[in-house]
């Protein structure tokens, strides 16, 4: 089976780099799986579970939004933060969830940007839990 | 000739002086290591994230992007220079603060208004010595060479860009070259030149975008104003270090070249006593005798 080079970054580190034989990402119009030979594709990736499997098992992330660039060899995930579902700090993505929540916002007066600043917030807290659940479970 | 007494005094006093700046050495030169490893592992991603910037900034129109917006006058311009919190950095911040003086000076006339806003406090309070006003909202968005900070810093940088507060925005700050050199650079952050841009980017692959590509760029540019923050946050850091490390090293040679000449003098001095001791008293037996 041919494989894929897959390469999660955050502007902090490089947080995976390895050979895989397929991707499911959280794309910006729905999941998607990469397999090699894929054509050229640059798009859009919210915060969501990213998937990667290979010969040993799967891979899960937990990653934030941002895009990621695929060719029939190679797959590069830029995110704004991510972390591989054993690294997840599960009580402060809870803290963080709670503390978001709390912060009630009236859409009267918040701007747009503030809004999905507090958007994207909230769902890369809820995805944090959501992959670290899914994969103690697993 | 100083008494004894006063050298050793002088000769503990440095001695003590000598165990501070060596251990600052020794701290600045393990937290070196940490934020030269940070500056290398942020390199994929700027460089990653430019490429595309670049290869999808040529295929579309600038004016719809307000961070390209260009101005054929400028008339407010904004200087970030990032200097340090602490001093002992040897000429870390006094470099940044000199570049940036040059800057206003020269520039005086090409602008209706140069604003500053400094990072860090060495610079906040270099400025408000001077009496310039200054722009301290920064202040609160800093928590460290983050991505948090960046994130912070480089929304507010672009909020007043794309308001029209100010024209231009640069950065200054210390390039990391070795714990040794460090150069200051003055990078314009604001406005992003799409041209420039996108001499750089070279796409010869046939590319599918999703959603599309002005989507893709509208959303990767916030990002990429971000990631030029952070890359100067970062490479300042290390210049921090280094240049601390490097000015501790070189105080506690000096220490040590003082504490030897010291030493010396004490000797001698010491000597001096000893051989007009000995003299009186060789004089004294003489004389009984007589």
């Amino acid at each position: 089976m041919s494989l894929v080079t897959l390469d999660i970054v955050t502007p902090e580190r490089a947080i995976f780099h390895g050979q895989v034989t397929e991707v499911i990402l959280p794309g910006e119009l729905g999941q998607m799986g990469v397999l090699a030979g894929h054509s050229n594709l640059m798009t859009l990736i919210r915060a969501g579970e990213l998937i990667a499997k290979s010969a040993e098992g799967e891979r899960r992330f937990a990653v934030a939004s941002g895009f990621a660039e695929v060719t029939a060899s190679s797959v590069v995930v830029l995110v704004d933060s991510g972390e591989g579902a054993t690294d997840i700090d599960v009580a402060r993505a809870r803290r963080a969830l709670s503390a978001a929540e709390s912060r009630s916002l009236d859409a009267a007066v918040v701007s747009a940007d503030e809004l999905e600043a507090h958007q994207e917030e909230l769902a890369r807290a809820r995805n944090r839990i959501a992959v670290f659940e899914r994969s103690s479970r697993a | 000739m100083p008494s004894l007494k006063a050298i050793r005094n002088r000769i503990k006093s440095v001695k003590n002086t000598q165990k501070i700046t060596r251990a600052m050495k020794l701290v600045a030169a393990a937290k070196l290591k940490r934020a030269q490893d940070a500056v290398v592992a942020s390199r994929p991603y700027a460089v990653r994230l430019r490429a595309v910037v670049a290869s999808l900034a040529g295929s579309v129109d600038p004016e719809r992007y307000p961070l390209f917006r260009t101005t054929p006058t400028p008339k407010r311009c904004l200087l970030i220079p990032m200097t340090s919190d602490r001093g002992l950095a040897g000429a870390f911040n006094s470099s940044v603060l000199r570049r940036t003086e040059a800057f206003l000076r020269d520039s005086k006339d090409s602008y209706e208004e140069i604003g500053v806003a400094p990072i860090g406090r060495k610079g906040r309070e270099y400025f408000r010595r001077r009496g310039t006003p200054t722009y301290t909202e920064l202040r609160d968005l800093m928590s460290g060479p983050n991505r948090g900070s960046a994130l912070a810093v480089a929304a507010e940088l672009s909020r007043l860009f794309t308001t029209g507060e100010v024209d231009e925005v640069y950065l200054i700050f210390n390039e990391f070259k070795s714990a040794l050199t460090q150069t200051v650079i003055v990078e314009p952050l604001l406005p992003l030149s799409a041209d420039k841009l996108a001499g750089q980017g070279a796409s010869t692959t046939e590319m599918k975008y999703e959603p599309n590509r002005e989507e893709l760029l509208a959303k990767l540019l916030p990002r990429f104003v971000q990631s030029n923050v952070l890359r100067a946050l970062l490479e300042s850091q290390a210049s921090e270090l280094g240049a601390r490390m490097t000015a501790m090293d070189n105080a506690s040679k000096n220490a040590a070249e003082i504490i030897g000449t010291m030493t010396l003098q004490m000797n001698r001095a010491r000597q001096a006593i000893i051989t007009t001791e000995l003299m009186e008293i060789t004089s004294g037996a003489e004389s009984l005798k007589g």
